[in-house]
């Protein structure tokens, strides 16, 4: 017994360079192509750009970008918190009807009670939005509600009798606001559903049939036993969602006929790209945005990645710890 | 049966028919949902289709959802020689294509490969490579933009598909994806069987981990591939001569040219565009949403 | 263990060696040196001509009127390139608003140029760097552009050296629908017309006028985009004093003057430039007419209006002054300071900018009104050019004097960036969201602030 435990360990041992093999691709690609550019950044995150605008000279500047950003009072420092602020109200009101309405639909149609014909085919529509070019959409959503009298939702809305003056989709900031997140769940509900569809349906069934004999109603399932139950795959949408948002860019920067963002839809991965493409190549501010962003992504995301999987991840350590025990008692005999 | 127990069911009967009527009433109300949620789908391609065969008039004056005559009038407006910098349906769909296929392959192999590693093996730094891809799961690519550009503006890779292709090989929130999958669905036994048998380690990954973790690989294939064919962001800094621009690219040129300012052939671009995906969408329909269901069943 | 010893060195100086590569490329990747010296006068010693070396001749351009419709179609057409070159027109497709950052990566990347386009509110970021080249240096003198409009040339002209030149002149005019005018003003010619709108008084009093006529339908303009241009024209002080922001008069009198449009109901302010609510009114008649200039004739803007060469109001429209003699951008041609094929890009630019033959065949053909004066006389001469979108009104011979009048062009190297900060700020002022006109201005100012944060402030 002794003896094969050392075996094991010796074999494990000799496989171990395969591990670092495996994932050395990974780990190479990664470090040139995502992490020295996100070094990289750091460090011109830290110089500012003087000089004529093309053939700008970086200087060493230290924290001041970072200080012009975040603190010191001036039309720089409103426009950034602006972004931010638009980019936290183009995910919420895009990903809360979003989730519920993806929910929804995941329950109903994986819910064996209901009769709901042509659910395959509802399936397949809904997820159809999702494989549409962003650039695509975007532009047809603008000549759809782009100028002001003649777009075509304003000719039927006219010809209909609905409104009497043509409606000002673009122009009133919060409509462009709503029909930038409209577009966005618009594209990802079908995606959402799909994914939580296969998620309940991976549920044991017999929870479902213990419910049932239980006399539990559809609400009390569905809190009780559905999302429980689907709640990693709920980890997984809210995070890649977050992670979405927060990077938020073609939809709303396309959703605009020229390259002149208003400031109610300016996210701040266009910030970021208006300060580095623009015509002054602000490289050390957009570079400092960059790094906030980067903060505020590594905030949320572990403050969600904890609240969700943290019970699943200390029962896997429990476990763990059980099986070294067990294993140990085994060499014990 | 004496009269109590007939009551019983009786009444269990009646239960059980007004039930029935409430599902059923549910389900209409369910169906009416969804073929509202399917309009509200469909309606912007249909007037993109519908609008691809109508002229820049008859789009301004009004909505229709009759076809027109002149689809073939746009597609001939399209394919002038001078429109091609602009808008080329053939070099658009071959660039995206070459693009998206090779990230593709490559970001589900590699990203199977790490996961892979990470399940099968034991080894020193496992936990913190492990920690790491969940840690720069967070991290949005636009934050190293500045550098990236820069960057590849450096080591002469500005204006190629390979800054588009290779950091595919790093996808971590696929690796992420697959480790869950193979930690759930795949028995460790296997390998060691296979050891057994004399299999190399590599052989043993494509012979029988790859199929063993078909359905996550098939999911993940999906998802990279739109991800791909829809990226704008980084094709838009990387990308500027007119023989290498991707369709995203071209579609956006097409709308905000200012010298190219007719509808007809606006809507046309982005029918040619749209329906190929479409089509394709339709005959796969199947299998991709079969596909994204089959990878959400874990655990 | 050897094996993973060695890839770790590997990935150690792959890692290092781009760590290196960005960093010698970053620091001084600017083609510099050798042109750099514009102010003290190289001037060519070893007179031997350059010798084109390139099999790639480049033209780029943010969309693609010069590479392509003029570049390739005409040009290439007209004078093959030799053997063993390949015409390679470079094209981004995008506004010339958001050309500089593509402009700027082609040419940090280092990749074959020879020439390239510029517009007016961008020319100066670049000919103000090392990418613009001298135009002597590829053996153009300025004498050969004797016959270019006087304000062209001053564009070009970065300290006393050459290194641009316009192909095309850009006085602005207002157009306006014939059948309109006459319904609601019965004026009958361009003449009648340029006296209703002969300054901005009477303009306002024409503008109350088809209010009334029309019924509140037909406003006078569209787009207060296009009446800045005017005013803009007039500015005579650049932006940027010594490195501070200066808000000159005319945006006063301009906000001053969109409110009052607004106000009264003389102009559409939902409608913006490059909008196709722009276009669409000139289309459906519920403008008298719009603010354009000579490229935005056949080229784009009015053809739009017009809908197209089919449209319900082609031939419908004439051009005519306006309040203000003005003028509107133009496209400049500017030769890469790494150009490897001088002589062909010599050759290209006095094709298009100094040849009086070749520019005069390019008028007869396009109708573009070239910047070149003979040219201009030849095509005038020749009975002028006869603008079918115009119903036949000659707009050679109407923008022969206008170029002759346009004053010395005052550009400075913020001004497109400047413009897209006042663009929503006018809309905003004109629709009454700012109390008073000093709120207005200093919501612009902030946002010229937010934009170029590093002027002094």
């Amino acid at each position: 017994m002794m003896a094969s435990a050392a075996n094991r360990r010796i074999r494990k041992l000799s496989y171990a360079k395969y591990g670092y093999m495996f994932i050395l691709p990974f780990f190479l690609v990664y470090f040139i192509f995502s992490l020295y550019p996100l070094i990289y950044t750091f460090v011109v995150s830290t110089f500012r750009a003087t000089g004529t605008a093309v053939d700008a000279e970086m200087l060493f500047v230290g924290v001041e970008n970072f200080k012009d950003l975040l603190f010191v009072e001036s039309p720089v420092r409103k426009q950034f918190f602006q972004a931010i602020g638009n980019t936290l109200i183009l995910w919420i009101c895009n990903f809360i009807p979003q989730i519920a309405l993806s929910l929804l639909l995941a329950v109903w149609f994986t819910d064996n009670r209901l009769h709901v014909p042509g659910k395959g085919f509802f399936k397949v529509v809904m997820y159809m939005p999702n494989i549409i070019t962003a650039a695509s959409v975007a532009t047809l959503f603008l000549s759809l509600f782009g100028e002001t009298q003649y777009n075509p939702v304003n000719q039927l809305l006219l010809s209909w009798g609905w409104v009497q003056e043509p409606i000002t989709f673009i122009q009133t900031y919060q409509i462009k606001r709503g029909i930038v997140s409209f577009i966005l769940a618009w594209m990802w509900f079908g995606n959402t559903m799909v994914m939580l569809m296969a998620s309940i349906m991976g549920i044991n069934p017999s929870l479902f049939e213990a419910a049932q004999i239980d006399g539990a109603n559809s609400a009390q399932v569905f809190a009780h036993i559905t999302v429980p139950s689907i709640r990693p795959m709920l980890v997984y949408v809210g995070i890649t969602s977050m992670i979405g948002g927060l990077q938020m860019f073609d939809i709303p920067y396309l959703f605009n006929k020229g390259t002149d963002i208003d400031e109610y839809t300016r996210t701040i991965a266009i910030y970021i790209f208006e300060r580095y493409s623009g015509a002054t190549r602000d490289y050390g501010r957009s570079a400092a945005a960059s790094i906030i962003l980067f903060v505020i992504t590594g905030i949320l995301g572990a403050i969600v990645f904890y609240i969700n999987s943290d019970k699943d991840e200390l029962a896997e350590k429990k476990r763990r710890r059980k099986e070294a025990k067990k294993l140990k008692g085994g060499s014990g005999f | 049966m004496n009269k109590k127990e007939y009551k019983k069911t009786y009444e269990a009967n009646k239960a059980n028919a007004n039930y029935t009527h409430l599902i059923r009433f549910e389900s209409a109300i369910i169906f009416i949902l969804c073929v509202l949620l399917t309009l509200i789908c469909l309606l912007p391609f249909v007037i993109v289709v519908v609008n691809a065969t109508r002229d820049h008039g008859e789009i301004s004056r009004s909505v229709s959802l009759i076809p027109s005559t002149h689809l073939i009038e746009n597609i001939k407006n399209l394919a002038t020689p001078e429109m091609k910098r602009t808008f080329d349906a053939f070099v658009g769909y071959k660039n995206s294509a070459i693009i998206t296929i090779s990230a593709t392959v490559l970001s589900v192999f590699f990203s199977a490969l790490t996961a892979y590693g990470l399940c099968v093996y034991d080894f020193k730094l496992k936990d913190a490579a492990t920690t790491f891809i969940l840690a720069v799961l967070m991290v949005p690519t636009q934050v190293s933009g500045v550098g990236f550009i820069k960057f590849m503006l450096a080591i002469d890779l500005y204006n190629n598909f390979l800054p588009l292709i290779i950091p595919a090989i790093a996808a971590p929130a696929t690796v992420f994806y697959m480790r869950q999958y193979i930690r759930s669905s795949f028995p460790l036994e296997i390998v060691e069987a296979a050891r057994i048998d004399g299999c190399g380690e590599l052989r043993t990954f494509i012979t029988i981990g790859l199929p063993m973790i078909k359905p996550a690989i098939g999911v993940q294939a999906i998802f990279t591939f739109i991800a791909n064919w829809n990226n704008f962001y980084t094709p838009s800094m990387i990308i500027t001569s007119y023989q290498k621009m991707t369709l995203p690219m071209m579609i956006k040129k097409l709308s905000s040219d200012r010298l190219a300012t007719d509808y007809g052939k606006i809507y046309c671009g982005i029918a040619i565009s749209v329906v190929p995906l479409i089509i394709a969408y339709c005959c796969l329909s199947k299998y991709i949403v079969a596909g994204v269901a089959l990878g959400g069943v874990k655990e | 263990m050897n094996l993973k010893k060695n890839l770790a060195l590997v990935a150690a100086l792959a890692m290092s060696a781009t760590v290196l590569a960005g960093c010698t490329k970053t620091e001084g990747n600017t083609p510099a040196d050798t042109t750099a010296a514009g102010g003290d006068e190289p001037a060519t010693t070893d007179a031997a001509a350059p010798e084109d070396t390139g099999d790639q001749f480049t033209v780029m351009s943010w969309n693609d009127e010069v590479p392509v419709k003029w570049g390739e179609t005409v040009y290439t057409a007209a004078k093959p390139l030799p053997d063993g070159v390949t015409y390679n027109p470079v094209v981004f497709g995008v506004g010339g608003g958001e050309a500089t950052p593509y402009f700027q990566n082609y040419m940090e990347s280092g990749d074959d140029l020879d020439i390239f386009a510029l517009e007016a509110d961008f020319a100066l970021t670049f000919l103000n760097s090392s990418y613009a080249g001298s135009l002597a240096d590829i053996g153009i003198s300025e004498d050969e552009f004797a016959n270019a409009y006087d304000y062209t040339m001053a564009i070009g002209t970065v300290d006393g050296v050459l290194k641009a030149v316009s192909m095309q002149s850009c006085p602005g005019v207002y157009a306006y629908r014939t059948d309109l005018a006459d319904q609601y003003l019965g004026v009958k010619s361009p003449e009648e017309m340029q006296a209703k709108v002969k300054d901005w008084d009477t303009y306002l009093a024409t503008a109350a006028e088809v209010k009334e006529a029309s019924g509140g339908k037909c406003t006078m303009s569209v787009a207060l985009g296009g009446i800045w241009q005017v005013f803009s024209a007039a500015r005579t002080q650049d932006w940027v004093v010594d490195n501070k922001f200066v808000v000159t008069d005319e945006v006063k009198e301009f906000l001053e003057l969109s409110k009052t449009l607004a106000d009264n109901g003389y102009i559409d302010t939902n409608a913006q430039t490059w909008d196709a609510s722009w276009y669409g009114r000139g289309i459906d008649g519920t403008t008298m007419g719009m603010f354009t200039c000579a490229w935005g004739l056949e080229g784009c803007i009015l053809i739009d209006a017009a809908g197209g060469v089919d449209g319900p109001s082609y031939g419908l429209w004439n051009i005519t002054t306006g309040p203000a003699g003005w003028y509107w951008g133009g496209t400049w041609l500017a030769v890469s300071s790494t150009t490897d094929n001088p002589n062909l890009a010599a050759d290209f630019i006095r094709y298009f900018c100094a040849d009086t033959e070749t520019m005069t065949h390019f008028a007869r053909e396009t109708g573009t009104f070239v910047n070149n004066k003979e040219a201009v006389k030849n095509i005038v001469a020749e009975g002028g050019y006869k603008n079918p979108l115009l119903g036949g009104q000659d707009s050679y011979a109407f923008f022969a004097p206008a170029a002759d009048a346009v004053p010395a062009m005052n550009i400075g190297e913020y001004d497109g960036t400047v413009k897209s900060a006042l663009n929503p700020v006018m809309v905003d002022y004109a629709t009454g969201k700012y109390a008073s006109i000093d709120d207005a201005v200093k919501a612009f100012t902030d946002n010229v602030q937010a934009a170029l944060p590093d002027l002094a402030w």
